[in-house]
């Protein structure tokens, strides 16, 4: 039934269970879990970019306005540098999440792909022949939900691939 | 991971998808499948109820809420169109839990209740234990069209329990 599982992921916290979907579902059915990371050019544009958290770890936010004046002074999506650094966050990521896979024996495969997310994600599917795409889903929080949730909600709708949501612990 | 499998239907014949899913995990995680049909309650006070036509026959059908006129006496119809609803969604959930049961060897529990349909879901599923909500979505395409909220949209987005969405094919 699942012998293709891809997981896209946009490397927010609290995804611990989706994951844990995954390797269960991959390790009964002996299938290959897809980690995939979209980088978003038109988030880009708006602000969004990796940074070191707290605890030095790389973090997806939003960027603040005193940030950007200090920085390159406007982004645009020319902004190769920070393209880059969303790639190798991208990159950074999946291959942690692959890794993690591996050490419970299964097979995982990270990949990074530029896009409209939910579009990028249904395509991947397809491409791959995935059997099942598990995601990650916000409650009905607030804007969290409206921005990272949407993704989940739109691919819910126009993947013709079977959808497994779970909600994420914030 | 999945001991309780929550299968909410409305007797589409298009579901076997779904059902598909449902026996492989079942059979893979040794679960019970719960098969549940929810009477829409909102929906049959609100607008299905028996009438009388132009020349006097009693009829089912859908009214606006506007017309309110001969309505004054329809309060025992109404309940009686929730009666037939319910006794159909007894056999219904019955009728498939007998083919999970005896063709599949399947363990099952079935209900049938009243009320909102995506909240009856969502309560069911945390009043039972349940694991994993499977439901299916219509085959639809084009973004635009999709924004009217379906049930299953809205079950993504409110339940606590993970859920698996099947494209039911046309």
């Amino acid at each position: 039934m699942y012998d293709t599982i891809l997981y896209p992921t946009d490397g927010s916290k609290g995804a611990d269970a989706v994951i844990d979907h995954a390797r269960d579902l991959a390790g009964r059915y002996d299938a290959t879990v897809h980690v995939l990371f979209v980088v978003d050019a038109e988030h880009i544009e708006s602000g969004m970019a990796p940074r070191h958290g707290e605890e030095g770890r790389q973090v997806t936010g939003m960027m603040k306005r005193e940030e950007e004046l200090a920085g390159e002074g406007h982004m645009s999506r020319n902004d190769d540098g920070l393209f880059a650094a969303l790639e190798e966050h991208g990159h950074e990521v999946t291959e942690a999440i692959a890794e993690t896979l591996q050490e419970s024996a299964v097979e995982a495969v990270p990949a990074v792909k530029e896009g409209e997310p939910y579009q990028v994600i249904t395509d991947y599917a397809t491409e791959i022949d995935a059997d099942l795409i598990a995601m990650g889903t916000h409650g009905r929080r607030g804007i969290s939900r409206q921005l990272i949730g949407s993704v989940t909600e739109k691919v819910v709708r126009t993947a013709e691939t079977p959808v497994l949501t779970v909600r994420l612990d914030t | 991971m999945y001991n309780h499998i929550l299968y909410p239907t409305d007797g589409s014949e298009a579901a076997e998808a779904t059902i598909e899913h449902i026996k492989s995990l079942a059979e893979q995680y040794d679960a019970r499948v719960h098969i549940l049909y929810v009477v829409d309650s909102d929906h049959s006070e609100s607008s299905m109820t028996l009438k009388r036509d132009s020349e006097g026959n009693w009829k089912t059908g859908m009214v606006s809420r506007g017309l309110g006129d001969d309505q004054g006496g329809m309060s025992k119809d109404k309940v009686d169109v929730l009666e037939v609803l319910e006794r159909e969604g007894t056999e219904l959930v019955q009728e498939i839990a007998g083919e999970l049961s005896q063709e599949d060897g399947i363990k099952t529990a079935t209900a049938c209740k009243r009320g909102k349909p995506h909240r009856v879901i969502c309560s069911y599923a945390a009043d039972n234990d349940i694991d994993l909500i499977a439901m299916g979505t219509h085959g639809r395409s084009g973004l635009s069209r999709q924004l009217i909220g379906s049930v299953t949209e809205k079950v993504v987005r409110t339940a606590e329990t993970p859920v698996l969405t099947v494209r039911q094919s046309e």
